[in-house]
C-alpha cells in the first residue's frame, strides 16, 4: 500500500483502541517508537489543538491527530510542546482532561513535513485498515 | 565598509555624489543603520515622498566577507504606507557586492528637479549616475535583463520596477539572485515609492576587482564560521526543514492550528491547505525539473528559496514563500499553486509585495471585484495595479485604501501595513507583536525567538496577559538586533537552541571588528534601535492609540477556536516599558 504525500497531509484514517492517553495511542498503536515520539515530533496538534503534555492528553473517537517536526518561525515555534514560547498560543493549547471513552474508533492521522519520509512507510506496516 | 555613499537627487546641475566617513554611525550595520539614519537626519513630519526623506540602503556588519549568511540587506525611510520609520530587508547578492565596494550605506537624499529616470553604476572605479529615460515604464525582469546586456553578468541590481515609479505605496525594492534575477524584495512598507520618488530606477553593483572583506583576525574568524556553519547544518529547522521545503513548510501547521488567516481573515482554516503546502511545492518542483534546495545568495548554508517551474519545465518564478502562497492563496481562497506563482512573478516583476498585495486582493474581493478563489481574477488585478490604471493605483496604494475607498470594514492592518500570515486571534501574543511593532503589522519584528540566550528579561507568568506582555518585549528586542546584524533572520533558530551558535555568532562579530561583544551588549542594540524607531514615530504623530488590531478582531471570533482578540489596551501600553 502507497500513500501520497498530499493523502499522508490530509490525514488516514485508522481504526485504534481507545481510552488511553496519546502518548500511549501513538507509540502503541502505530507504534511509533518512543525515542523518535520524544526527540523527533516537536509539534503535535489534536483536534487542531497543539498539544503540550501527551502523558496526559486523551483521545477521543473520530480524533484529528497531526505530527511535526520542528517549525520556523515565531508561531511555528510557539506551536511546539511545552516550548519556551509556546505561551504564545495559550488561547488554542489541547484540554488534559481524561475523555470516557472506551473500545475500538477511528481517528485521522496526518504527517507533515520531513515525518512524511521518515514515518510514513513504518506507519503504514502496523496500520490493520486506512481510509 | 568605512564610508557612506550619499547621492543628493536635488543638485542643481543633477545629482550629486559624496562620500562621507562613517562618524556617528560606525559599528552600526543592516537597521541599525538604517533607523540611526532616519531618525537622525530625516524630519519626522516630512512627506514620505517628499525631498526631506530619504531613502537608506545597508548590508550588514558582516555582509561581504566570507561569514555565512550574511547576505541580507537593510532599506529604510519614512514610510509612505504606515507614516512612520520604516526598514523592510531582503536577501540576494547586492548585500555581499556592495559590502566588497567599500560601502556601509547608500543614501538617497533629496528630489530631482526634472522628470528625468535615474541608474546609478559603482564599481571598483567609483560612481557613475546617468540619466536613462529608456527604463521607463520597464518591469524588474526587462530592466536587469537591460542592465545584464550592458554591464555583464557580473553585476547584482537594486531596482524597483514600474509600482515604485508610480510612487504605489505597496511597491517594493528588488534586489538580484545569484542568478541574477530580481526575486528578492524589500517589500513591505512602500519604500520602492521612495526610491521612485529619488527618481532612480536601478543601482547596477559591479564588485570586480575588489576582494572578500579581511578580519582583524583570519583564523578566529574562521574556527567561529566554522562552529556557526556547524550549528546551522546540525540544528532540525535550519538542517532540514527549511532546506527541503523552504518557508512554505508553515503552511499545514498554522492550517492545523486555525491561524490560517482565510478569505480576508475571515476563518482560520483553509480547505485547500495540502495543495498550496511546502511539502507539495517541494514535491512538485522536483517533479519539474526546478529546485526545491537553493540559496538566495553566495554564503548562504540553509537554502530554503527554491526555482519553480510551469508545467513545461521553463523557469516561472523563484520559490514562492509561506507568506506569498498565504497571501495569494489561502487568504483569497486560491488552492492552486500555479497561479500563485504567475502571481508571485508578477508581483516580483511590478515590483509589488506580495504580502501587501495578497491582503489587498482579498479585501477586493469581500468588496466583490472579483470572487474569492477566481485566481485569474486576481492576477488580472495585479496587471491593474502593474499598469497603472485607475483601479490598480487604489489596489497598489494597499490594504487601507482600498478597504477605504470600497466601504469594507474588515481590514487587516495596523498602522496602515496588511498582517501577515497568522491570526492575532487564534494566537494572541502575536497580535501583541502586530499592535505595537514600530513598523506596522510585521511577523518579523518579532521573528528572532533567542529570548533565552539574549536574556532580554525573564518571564513574569507565561500564561498571564502580563507574561505576552513581556514576551512580545523580548522578542521585539532580540529580533531589532538580529537585523542590526544584517545576518538572515533564519539564524535566530539554531541561536535558540544552540547557546554554542550564538556564541559563534558573537565570536564571528568580535574577531571579525576586534570587538568584545556580549549577549548583553547585543540586547541593548536591539533596544537602542527599538528606542529610536519609537522616538521617530512619536515625533511623526503617533499615539498609542496607533498600537492597536483593528477592532473587529475585537468582536468578530475566528473559527475553529471561535475565540477573539483579548489583550486589552492598557497591556498593550507596556510593552515597551524597560
Amino acid at each position: 500500500m502507497e500513500v501520497s504525500t498530499q493523502r499522508w497531509q490530509e490525514g488516514v484514517e485508522l481504526e485504534v483502541s481507545l481510552g488511553c492517553s496519546l502518548k500511549e495511542l501513538l507509540t502503541k498503536q502505530p507504534h511509533i517508537p518512543e525515542d523518535y515520539l520524544q526527540k523527533r515530533i516537536a509539534v503535535i496538534f489534536l483536534n487542531g489543538s497543539p498539544v503540550d503534555d501527551i502523558d496526559s492528553t486523551w483521545v477521543g473517537d473520530g480524533a484529528v491527530i497531526a505530527l511535526s517536526a520542528q517549525m520556523l518561525g515565531l508561531v511555528g515555534a510557539a506551536m511546539s510542546r511545552k516550548g519556551l514560547i509556546s505561551p504564545l498560543r495559550s488561547s488554542i493549547s489541547a484540554r488534559t482532561e481524561p475523555i470516557n471513552s472506551n473500545g475500538r474508533g477511528t481517528i485521522r492521522l496526518k504527517l507533515f513535513n520531513a515525518l512524511i519520509d521518515e514515518l510514513g512507510s513504518t506507519l503504514l506496516k502496523h496500520i490493520s485498515t486506512t481510509k | 565598509m568605512e564610508k557612506i555613499l550619499r547621492i543628493n537627487m536635488s543638485g542643481e546641475k543633477g545629482p550629486e555624489v559624496k562620500e562621507t566617513p562613517l562618524g556617528d554611525y560606525a559599528g552600526l550595520g543592516g537597521r541599525a543603520m538604517t533607523s540611526a539614519i532616519i531618525s537622525k537626519e530625516v524630519p519626522p513630519l516630512c512627506h514620505p515622498l517628499g525631498t526631506e526623506n530619504k531613502l537608506v540602503i545597508a548590508p550588514g556588519l558582516l555582509s561581504g566577507t566570507a561569514g555565512a549568511m550574511s547576505g541580507r540587506i537593510s532599506v529604510g525611510c519614512k514610510s509612505p504606507l504606515t507614516g512612520g520609520i520604516k526598514e523592510a530587508n531582503a536577501g540576494g547578492q547586492p548585500a555581499q557586492v556592495l559590502a566588497r565596494l567599500g560601502y556601509a550605506a547608500i543614501v538617497l537624499e533629496g528630489k530631482p528637479k526634472t522628470n528625468d529616470l535615474y541608474k546609478v553604476i559603482i564599481n571598483k572605479d567609483g560612481v557613475k549616475i546617468e540619466v536613462d529615460n529608456s527604463l521607463r515604464g520597464l518591469p524588474n525582469y526587462d530592466l536587469v535583463a537591460k542592465m545584464r546586456s550592458q554591464y555583464g553578468d557580473k553585476i547584482a541590481c537594486i531596482s524597483i520596477g514600474t509600482a515604485g515609479e508610480m510612487k504605489l505605496a505597496a511597491a517594493s525594492v528588488a534586489c538580484t539572485d545569484t542568478e541574477l534575477r530580481p526575486t528578492r524584495h524589500a517589500g513591505r512598507g512602500g519604500v520602492g515609492a521612495v526610491m521612485g520618488s529619488k527618481q532612480v530606477k536601478v543601482i547596477v553593483l559591479d564588485d570586480t576587482g575588489m576582494k572578500v572583506r579581511q578580519p582583524k583576525d583570519p583564523e578566529a574568524f574562521k574556527d567561529a564560521n566554522k562552529r556557526f556553519i556547524e550549528g546551522l547544518t546540525k540544528h532540525p529547522v535550519t538542517g532540514q526543514g527549511l532546506p527541503a521545503y523552504g518557508t512554505n513548510i508553515l503552511t499545514n501547521i498554522i492550517n492545523e492550528a486555525g491561524a490560517y488567516p482565510t478569505y480576508n481573515f475571515k476563518d482560520g482554516k483553509f480547505a485547500g491547505a495540502s495543495k498550496i503546502s511546502g511539502e507539495t511545492q517541494a514535491e512538485l518542483e522536483v517533479k519539474r525539473g526546478g529546485v526545491a534546495t537553493h540559496g538566495c545568495h553566495r554564503g548562504c548554508v540553509i537554502r530554503c528559496s527554491g526555482i519553480f517551474h510551469d508545467k513545461d519545465g521553463k523557469y516561472l518564478t523563484k520559490q514562492p514563500e509561506y507568506e506569498t502562497v498565504w497571501a495569494h492563496g489561502g487568504n483569497c481562497g486560491i488552492d492552486d499553486l500555479d497561479m500563485i506563482a504567475q502571481l508571485d512573478f508578477w508581483d516580483d516583476n511590478y515590483g509589488l509585495d506580495t504580502i501587501e498585495m495578497g491582503a489587498t486582493i482579498a479585501v477586493a474581493m469581500e468588496a466583490g471585484l472579483a470572487k474569492f478563489g477566481d485566481a485569474k481574477a486576481a492576477l488580472d488585478l495585479v496587471h491593474e495595479v502593474g499598469k497603472g490604471t485607475h483601479l490598480g493605483r487604489i489596489l497598489g496604494s494597499g490594504a487601507a485604501v482600498t478597504a477605504k475607498v470600497f466601504g469594507i470594514e474588515r481590514a487587516p492592518v495596523v498602522k496602515g501595513q496588511a498582517m501577515p500570515a497568522y491570526d492575532p486571534r487564534a494566537v494572541q501574543g502575536i497580535g501583541v507583536t502586530y499592535a505595537t511593532s514600530t513598523m506596522g503589522a510585521d511577523h518579523t519584528a518579532g521573528y528572532a525567538i533567542a529570548t533565552n540566550i539574549l536574556k532580554c528579561g525573564g518571564f513574569v507568568d507565561p500564561l498571564s496577559t502580563e507574561g505576552q506582555i513581556d514576551l512580545s518585549r523580548n522578542l521585539q528586542i532580540a529580533t531589532a538586533a538580529i537585523d542590526s546584524t544584517g545576518m538572515c533572520l533564519f539564524i535566530a533558530f539554531a541561536l535558540l537552541d544552540q547557546p554554542e551558535t550564538f556564541q559563534a555568532l558573537l565570536d564571528m562579530l568580535n574577531s571579525f571588528y576586534g570587538l568584545n561583544l556580549t549577549a548583553d551588549s547585543v540586547t541593548e542594540l536591539g533596544k537602542k534601535v527599538l528606542k529610536m524607531e519609537r522616538e521617530f514615530n512619536e515625533k511623526a504623530g503617533f499615539t498609542k492609540e496607533h498600537d492597536r488590531l483593528p477592532s473587529y478582531f475585537k468582536t468578530e471570533p475566528i473559527s475553529p477556536h471561535n475565540i477573539t482578540f483579548k489583550i486589552k489596551d492598557e497591556d498593550l501600553d507596556k510593552v515597551f516599558n524597560w
